[in-house]
């Protein structure tokens, strides 16, 4: 997979300690006992699924926002083809969820783009198009790290399950050896 | 439950390759699924547009209905679906390869833990 190949621009595997592999798990236990063990994976896992859940969010927030991006970008491009060819564009504009107002548009060379945090800004539609192109192309970046992110997660997740059904299973093995000698 | 085969570093990584592709499976799967729908709305309007006798047909771009002549509006739905078609060539592609990759891992993991690992899909 070539997303699994890229290198991190994420600053995860600083955050989130690696998931440790245990060669062997009567030298990883050294001395505790299985239920110590397990109960400290268990603790792991727990922390490794939160942070997962989070990132999923994530995730979802941002494939939303980049349909989102490209309404904007359709509706500047389409301004900016009107303008060129010097046409009127007549359409229909929602006042409210059903309500639907017929409007001309004509020379139109400016829109006013939405920055958030209750801040409107005016825009040529040169400049408009230029800002929302970056903008939908840095949601990509943004996705691609999140998506290398959760794979990240992910391996961490598998080896800490691998590692508890290990302990169990020694520690099952351990009480059956000691039951038949 | 007798698991006398003990797992080693490189089963670790490819039950995580495995797990992860498994993950990435799911994704494009719905991935593929919303765009399938899209196609099939952008070939039904296609169709609903042809029958219209009218110069201009409402549009939407953005959150306007935009009318636009009606070629124009062929031409942009068949775009649409054009680039729809291509996403959805590439999905059912990429799904192809995973699975591939899966079956692989899934013969060796079996192979060594036999009923003691559940691949899960």
């Amino acid at each position: 997979m070539a997303a699994a190949e890229q290198k991190p621009l994420s600053n995860l595997p600083q955050l989130i300690p690696e998931a440790v592999f245990m060669e062997d798990v009567e030298s990883f236990l050294q001395g505790r006992t299985a239920e110590e063990v397990l109960n400290e994976l268990r603790g792991a896992h727990q922390k490794y699924k939160y942070i997962e859940a989070e990132i999923v969010q994530r995730k979802k927030r941002l494939s939303f926002k980049q349909p989102e991006i490209r309404k904007c970008l359709d509706a500047v491009t389409l301004l900016l083809a009107q303008q060129e060819a010097g046409e009127q564009t007549v359409l229909d504009f929602s006042l409210s969820d059903q309500v639907y107002a017929r409007a001309r548009l004509a020379d139109v060379s400016s829109v006013n783009l939405w920055l958030g945090a209750g801040v409107m800004l005016e825009y040529s539609l040169e400049d408009a198009k230029e800002l929302l192109v970056r903008q939908l192309e840095g949601c990509q970046q943004q996705l691609d790290v999140v998506q290398w992110e959760h794979l990240y997660i992910k391996d961490q997740l598998t080896t800490t399950e691998v590692s508890m059904a290990r302990v169990y299973n020694w520690d099952v093995q351990q009480r059956r050896a000691g039951a038949a000698s | 439950m007798a698991a006398a085969v003990d797992v080693k570093l490189e089963d670790q990584q490819k039950i995580n390759r495995f797990s992860r592709l498994n993950t990435r499976l799911h994704e494009l799967e719905a991935q593929l699924a919303a765009k399938r729908s899209d196609a099939e709305d952008l070939e039904e309007a296609g169709n609903e547009v042809m029958l219209l006798d009218d110069e201009t047909a409402p549009y939407v771009v953005g959150e306007c209905l935009v009318h636009l002549p009606r070629e124009q509006v062929e031409e942009r739905l068949q775009t649409a679906l054009d680039e729809a078609q291509e996403a959805i060539q590439k999905l059912e592609g990429d799904i192809r390869s995973i699975k591939g990759q899966m079956a692989e891992l899934k013969t060796v993991l079996y192979a060594k833990f036999g009923n003691s690992i559940n691949l899960e899909e």
